[in-house]
């Protein structure tokens, strides 16, 4: 008996030995004050040995040209080392990112989507690039800013602030099986109706028209827009679920599905894997994965690419991670991270990381470099990707932005499923993500 | 004397310490600490600091149509799994412990699954399932039975799953259901041989009773770890709650509310909930269990 009332004695007074440290009344105003507090001048030289430590999501091709451009970076600067983490997959990522963060143990910087790098920002815990852009020694000239696609650093920019530099990006372009389209005597599909009416004709027998990826929550964006809508307003934190350009948008995508003429990925998972098994005319994918099928394609399969056909306007959706430098490291850590973006993201680099992935190159003059000319001239395909900078956009970065789009992927899958229609879905997934967007405000 | 107890006490509790520190730190503490976190409705993460607690966390998970699914799909697993196990495999145990050849041989065969990872075995299972070059396909198909969407068919998300933890777990229990037939002693039998009793009814009335207290462990065990069904789902649906939600499950609801939305407070909460809801069937079988079992 005795034993048990000092064990349970001994394990109270630790308990609260822990929780005791945070326990004290404070008020949301005082922490906030504290956040305005100046942050410490930047470093602009580096006369130590310093590491950096950058967290990423790029397996095979990706990672290798990222070591290869890592490895260039360290010879050409001997005093900074570069510790390359693979972290798994983006969710894996983001996980592993959120727990250290809570731990006090972020990495110098890391690849992460913008999205997510909003909840960051919001804790202050994110380094704001502009003092290294804007220093002379270390920094970028203005011709040199205004050769980065202007789409890429905007999704890198809160309140006027880059916090990130664009990393790996990508297109979402409609991939397409040039034999069949040759064989039915179609052209490439530039609008809704064409592009409606091409899938019925080439869905016959084993092959179907086409086929979209299994998660539409954040792929939606690209058809709302084009009707002239949006998933979400950033400025009011509204979401626009419930809309006529929604709800054009969805009933677009489900007439197809309805009618066979296209289906989700499904089990194959990727929609690029029944297109380069020849059993799909089209499918809807990212750049990036056109090494995948290059490598996949069975024997004879003759593809290309092209940006996605227009409804009222022709909006290309674009979207990748970037790269962001935490504000927790040392000033020589937090500078070592910006030569290192500065450098991934130069002419000559970006081309090379481009030329070995299907990512895009993040700077225009990429195309101008004699290799990367020369690899547009092998590979035409990579070209696509190049041609909509203007008419581009990328996604919503809203807190809890994320959680509305899964309600709302969860309701279409319903809706494709016919167990629920388009004005019903939409209803509720505007309701339940409101909500979510609520709840998300909350830690 | 007194004083020798004293030192006696004050000595296994040194030795006890490490222990305790350990399991203080990495499992009251934080039970504690989820516990509390149910509670916060205004917060900061990082710091830890709370600016208002409350109870509508509670109202938020109480009224999420997505709970009430996990509820439904855990539900319905528990009811699967557990009696399906506890059959399947006393029915293999009892055949071990009748004289068979190659008792060892089975017995280990039957134990392969359960020392294999579950991401391993899920994999496998993927690829058994797929529907489009499926073994299970292949199999259907040579019966002239048409090729069915394993994976992609809601409906069939639970039966999957139920037949899954069943198979794998069935070695564990089975060796522990043998452990608990190894302990009824001989005579009851040779006595019931004696009156003539044939084997429905040394079961019914030898058997059956004895085992009662191994069946009750397996029975509490295995409700609690069917409540917490989780990895199975992860690696066979691919990261996802399966087609339609069909395998969204409680442990899966926290997950989701944890790590994807980062909602920390709402799936303190429905852990908490969960806490409760095996707390209930482990008392009431408990309960019933004191009553009927044969020590």
């Amino acid at each position: 008996m005795k034993q048990k009332l000092l064990a349970l004695l001994l394990m109270v007074v630790m308990i609260f030995g822990l929780v005791g440290c945070n326990q004290k009344p404070v008020t949301k105003e005082e922490t906030e004050e504290t956040k305005g507090k100046e942050l410490a001048e930047i470093a602009t030289e580096i006369t130590e040995p310093t590491e950096v430590n950058f967290w990423h999501s790029m397996q095979g091709d990706n990672e290798e040209a990222l070591i290869a451009l890592a490895d260039k970076f360290m010879t050409e600067n001997p005093k900074i080392k570069i510790n390359l983490v693979f972290q798994g997959g983006y969710r894996e990522l983001f996980e592993k990112l959120m727990a250290s963060a809570k731990a006090n143990q972020l990495p110098t910087m890391t690849q992460i989507y913008s999205n997510r790098l909003s909840w960051y920002v919001s804790k202050d815990l994110v380094e704001n690039l502009n003092p290294y852009i804007e220093n002379e020694a270390i920094g970028l000239t203005d011709e040199e800013i205004a050769d980065y696609p202007a789409l890429f650093l905007d999704d890198g920019i809160w309140d006027g602030k880059q916090y990130a530099m664009p990393f790996n990006k990508s297109q979402m372009v409609l991939y397409y099986n040039v034999d069949m389209f040759k064989k039915a005597g179609l052209e490439v599909p530039k609008t809704w109706e064409e592009w409606k009416s091409t899938a019925a004709a080439l869905t016959k027998g084993d092959v179907i028209g086409l086929v979209f990826a299994n998660n539409l929550s954040t792929d939606i964006a690209p058809w709302v827009k084009q009707s002239g809508g949006a998933t979400m307003s950033e400025k009011d934190n509204v979401l626009l679920f419930d809309t006529p350009e929604m709800k054009e948008a969805v009933g677009f995508l489900n007439s197809l599905i309805q009618d066979g003429s296209a289906r989700l990925a499904g089990e194959d998972k990727n929609p690029n894997v029944p297109f380069s098994q020849g059993k799909a005319a089209m499918c809807v994918a990212s750049t990036s994965a056109i090494s995948r099928i290059e490598k996949d394609a069975v024997e004879g399969l003759n593809w290309f690419a092209a940006p996605l056909p227009g409804n009222k306007t022709n909006d290309q959706l674009y979207y990748g991670t970037n790269i962001a430098v935490f504000n927790t490291g040392t000033p020589e850590e937090k500078l070592g991270a910006w030569l290192f973006s500065k450098f991934l993201t130069s002419p000559e680099n970006t081309a090379y990381f481009a030329e070995n992935t299907g990512y895009v190159p993040v700077r225009k003059s990429a195309k101008e470099t004699e290799d990367y000319k020369k690899h547009l001239e092998e590979n035409p395909v990579k070209a696509v990707a190049l041609e909509s900078f203007d008419i581009g956009f990328q996604g919503t970065r809203n807190i809890g932005g994320i959680n509305a789009l899964d309600i709302l992927g969860e309701e279409l899958d319903l809706v494709f499923a016919n167990e629920k229609s388009v004005d019903e879905a939409l209803k509720d997934a505007q309701e339940r993500g409101t909500r979510a967007l609520e709840e998300a405000k909350k830690n | 004397m007194k004083k020798l107890s004293k030192n006696k006490e004050l000595k296994a509790f040194f030795y006890l310490l490490p222990a305790l520190l350990i399991i203080v730190t990495f499992k009251i503490y934080p039970i504690i600490k989820s516990f509390t976190m149910a509670f916060y409705t205004d917060f900061d993460y990082l710091s830890g600091t709370v600016y208002e607690r409350g109870l509508s966390n509670f109202q938020y998970v109480l009224t999420d149509s997505d709970f009430y699914l996990a509820l439904k799909n855990t539900f319905f697993f528990v009811l699967g799994v557990v009696p399906l196990s506890i059959i399947i495999s006393l029915g293999f145990a009892l055949l071990l412990n009748s004289n068979i050849k190659c008792k060892n041989f089975f017995r280990s065969i039957y134990f392969l699954p359960f020392i294999t990872s579950t991401v391993a075995l899920s994999t496998i299972w993927r690829w058994i399932f797929n529907g489009e070059y499926g073994l299970a396909n292949y199999l259907i198909g040579l019966f002239g039975i048409d090729k069915i969407n394993w994976l992609t068919n809601p409906n069939l998300t639970i039966p999957i799953l139920v037949l899954f933890t069943v198979w794998k777990y069935m070695g564990y229990k089975i060796i522990i259901f043998l452990a608990g037939l190894q302990n009824i002693d001989e005579k009851y039998y040779l006595s019931a041989k004696i009156d003539g009793a044939n084997k429905w009814e040394i079961f019914k009335n030898i058997t059956f009773p004895l085992l009662s207290p191994t069946l009750s462990f397996i029975s509490i065990t295995s409700i609690i770890d069917a409540f917490k069904i989780f990895d199975q789902v992860f690696v066979l649906y691919s990261g996802s709650t399966g087609p339609l939600k069909s395998g969204l499950t409680i442990v899966y609801y926290i997950f989701n509310k944890f790590y994807r939305h980062w909602q920390f407070s709402i799936a303190a909460t429905a852990a908490f909930i969960l806490f409760i809801i095996i707390l209930i069937f482990t008392v009431i079988q408990l309960k019933i269990s004191k009553r009927k079992t044969n020590y």
